[in-house]
C-alpha cells in the first residue's frame, strides 16, 4: 500500500503540473463567476440560473479534467518509456494502476474543491442557501471518481491517448443516456433486441443518477439514504473498474 | 527583413479590411435580420433532452436567458413570436418541466406582444399539469381569463384551483367570488363573500366583503322575486302590485326586505323587481 500512496503522490505531483488542468479550472471559476452576470439577463429565477450554472461547471470541467488527464496516465508512461522504470521496482502492477487512479482522484477532488469553494463564494456573496448544493457537489465528486476509473481502465487498455479519450467519452456519453434504455426497449418488440437492450442497461454504469443537481435547484431534498446508496454505486463502479484496468494492465505487453 | 516586414503589415491590413467590410455587408444582409429563422435551428425539448447529456436544467437555463433577450429586445417584425410556444412550452418545459418563470413569462409575452390570450393559457395549463403545488400559475392564468380573454367562467375556475393550493394568497377567494360574481353566479358569489365577511380580519377587507354582500345579497333577492313574479303571473294574469301579494298567494312566508332593511318593490310598468336601497359598489 505505502507503494501504491508513492505513486499516488508522484501521480498527483505530476497532474499538477499540466497546464490543461489550470486551463479547466480557469475555465470553469470564469463560468461559475459568469453565472453573476448571467442571473442579472434573466426574468426572476436569478438564485436558481447562479446555483444550476455553478453546480453544472463543477461536473462539466470536473469531467473534462478527468478524461482529458486520465486518459494519459498510463499511455503518456508507456510512451516516454517511464514506466519501465517504474516496474522495476518492487511493485505489482495492479498497485502502479492503483496508485495512479488515486494520485488522479486526489488531484480532481483537489480541483473541485477549489472550483466548489468558489462557487461556495459565490453563494455566500448572494447570500443564497449553501447547505442544499452540498449532496450534489458530493454526488459529482462521485461521479469523478467514476469517470477517473473509466478513463484509467481505457489508458491501460487502448494503445493512444486519443483513442483512450474517445472510448472514455462514447461510455460517458452512454453512462448519461443509459435512462433512455427502457424507453427504447419498451418500443421494441419483445425478444432478443429487448433483452439486448435491457442488457446494456444493467451492465453500463447508470451516470445520470449521479446527477441531483434538478433536484437541488427546485428545492427538494435529497434524501441522506439516497446519497449513501449512490456512493455506494460509485464506490463499487469505481472498484470494478481499477480491477478491470489492473487486469488489462497486467495482459499488456510492455517489451 | 524590411519588405519582410511590410509584407505582413499588407496582410494584416488585407485580412482586417476583409474582416470589417465582409462584417458591415453581413449586417445589413436581409438574413441577419431574419429573426424567425434563427428559431427555425432550435431542436424539440425531446432532443435536447438527450443530447444536454446530464444538463438539461442548465440548458434550459440557457435557452430562458436567451429568449428573455430574443424577446425583450425591439423588433417590429410580428414573425418573431411565430414560434413562442415552441421555445417555452416545447423546448424549455421538457427540458425542466418544473422550471416555472419560462411559464409565466412565456404567457406574459403571449398576451402582452403576441395578443394570443388562448396560446397564454394553454403554456399555463401545462405548467400547472407538471406543478400542481404551485399556485401561481393558475393565478396568473386566472388573471389573463379575467382580464384579457374577460372568460369568467374560466378565470373563476383557474381562482377556484389556486384557493385550493396551500400558500395561495388570501385575496384568491375574493378574485374567485368576483368571478362568480361577474359570470353571473351570484348564489355561490353571496356564500363566498359572506363566509370571507365572517372570517375577515382587516377593516379593509372586512369593508370589502361587507360592500358584496350587501350588493350581492339585493341581486340574489331580485332574481328570487322575478321568478316568483313569473310564476304568480301564471297563475293570476297579472304582475303582482308589491310583494305582499306574494306572501297571500303563499309563494313567499313573510315580506322580505333588502340589506338595509327596506322593503323591495315592482316596477309598474316592467313589473321587474326592483331594490329601494342604492348599491354600495359601481355597477358594470
Amino acid at each position: 500500500m505505502r507503494m501504491a500512496v508513492a505513486v499516488a503522490v508522484m501521480t498527483f505531483r505530476e497532474a499538477v503540473r499540466d497546464r490543461i488542468l489550470y486551463l479547466l479550472l480557469a475555465f470553469a471559476l470564469v463560468m461559475i463567476g459568469a453565472a453573476r452576470f448571467l442571473a442579472l439577463l434573466t426574468v426572476g429565477s436569478e438564485a436558481r440560473i447562479v446555483a444550476d450554472t455553478g453546480m453544472a461547471a463543477i461536473a462539466f470541467f470536473g469531467v473534462l479534467t478527468a478524461i482529458f488527464v486520465g486518459v494519459s496516465l498510463i499511455t503518456k508512461e508507456i510512451e516516454k518509456r517511464t514506466a519501465y522504470t517504474i516496474l522495476a521496482r518492487p511493485m505489482t502492477r495492479t498497485i502502479f494502476v492503483l496508485g495512479k487512479y488515486l494520485g488522479l482522484l486526489m488531484t480532481l477532488w483537489v480541483n473541485a474543491a477549489v472550483m466548489s469553494a468558489g462557487f461556495v463564494l459565490l453563494l455566500a456573496l448572494r447570500g443564497d442557501p449553501i447547505l442544499p448544493v452540498l449532496p450534489a457537489l458530493w454526488l459529482t465528486a462521485m461521479e469523478l471518481a467514476v469517470v477517473t476509473a473509466l478513463a484509467l481502465f481505457f489508458s491501460a487498455l487502448a494503445t493512444s491517448s486519443i483513442l483512450g479519450i474517445l472510448f472514455t467519452l462514447g461510455l460517458y456519453v452512454a453512462g448519461h443516456l443509459v435512462w433512455s434504455f427502457p424507453l427504447l426497449a419498451g418500443r421494441l418488440a419483445q425478444g432478443w433486441g429487448t433483452r439486448v437492450v435491457m442488457l446494456v442497461y444493467y451492465v453500463l454504469p447508470n451516470l445520470d443518477r449521479f446527477n441531483v443537481r434538478a433536484a437541488v435547484i427546485h428545492g427538494d431534498a435529497v434524501p441522506l439514504e439516497f446519497i449513501a446508496l449512490q456512493t455506494a454505486y460509485g464506490m463499487g463502479w469505481s472498484i470494478l473498474l481499477i480491477l478491470a484496468a489492473a487486469f488489462a494492465f497486467s495482459r499488456r505487453d510492455l517489451t | 527583413m524590411n519588405r519582410r516586414r511590410a509584407g505582413v503589415a499588407m496582410l494584416v491590413l488585407l485580412a482586417l479590411v476583409l474582416v470589417a467590410g465582409s462584417q458591415a455587408r453581413l449586417l445589413a444582409h436581409p438574413l441577419e435580420e431574419d429573426a424567425g429563422r434563427r428559431l427555425l435551428y432550435l431542436p424539440n425539448g425531446r432532443f435536447l433532452q438527450v443530447a444536454s447529456l446530464g444538463y438539461p436544467t442548465f440548458v434550459a437555463d440557457m435557452i430562458y436567458l436567451w429568449s428573455i433577450q430574443f424577446y425583450g429586445g425591439y423588433s417590429d417584425r410580428m414573425d418573431r413570436f411565430a414560434y413562442l410556444e415552441h421555445v417555452y412550452g416545447q423546448v424549455i418545459a421538457r427540458l425542466d418541466p418544473r422550471y416555472v418563470d419560462p411559464y409565466l413569462v412565456g404567457a406574459l409575452i403571449m398576451v402582452i406582444e403576441k395578443k394570443d390570450v388562448e396560446g397564454a393559457l394553454k403554456l399555463l395549463d401545462q405548467g400547472m399539469a407538471a406543478n400542481p403545488k404551485d399556485w401561481l400559475m393558475p393565478y396568473e392564468a386566472g388573471f389573463w381569463a379575467y382580464d384579457t380573454a374577460h372568460d369568467f367562467d374560466r378565470a373563476a375556475d383557474y381562482f377556484r384551483r389556486t384557493m385550493e393550493i396551500p400558500g395561495a394568497p388570501a385575496s384568491t377567494r375574493r378574485l374567485h367570488a368576483g368571478m362568480l360574481n361577474k359570470k353571473g353566479d351570484k348564489a355561490t358569489s353571496l356564500l363566498l363573500w359572506s363566509e370571507i365577511l365572517a372570517e375577515a380580519g382587516e377593516d379593509r377587507v372586512r369593508a370589502t366583503a361587507a360592500n358584496h354582500v350587501h350588493d350581492l345579497q339585493i341581486d340574489v333577492d331580485l332574481g328570487r322575486l322575478n321568478d316568483l313574479a313569473a310564476r304568480f303571473q301564471a297563475r293570476a294574469g297579472r304582475p303582482p302590485r308589491g310583494t305582499e301579494e306574494l306572501v297571500t298567494a303563499g309563494l313567499l312566508p313573510g315580506v322580505p326586505l333588502d340589506s338595509d332593511g327596506r322593503p323591495y318593490v315592482f316596477d309598474p310598468v316592467t313589473g321587474e323587481a326592483r331594490s329601494t336601497s342604492p348599491f354600495r359598489l359601481r355597477r358594470r
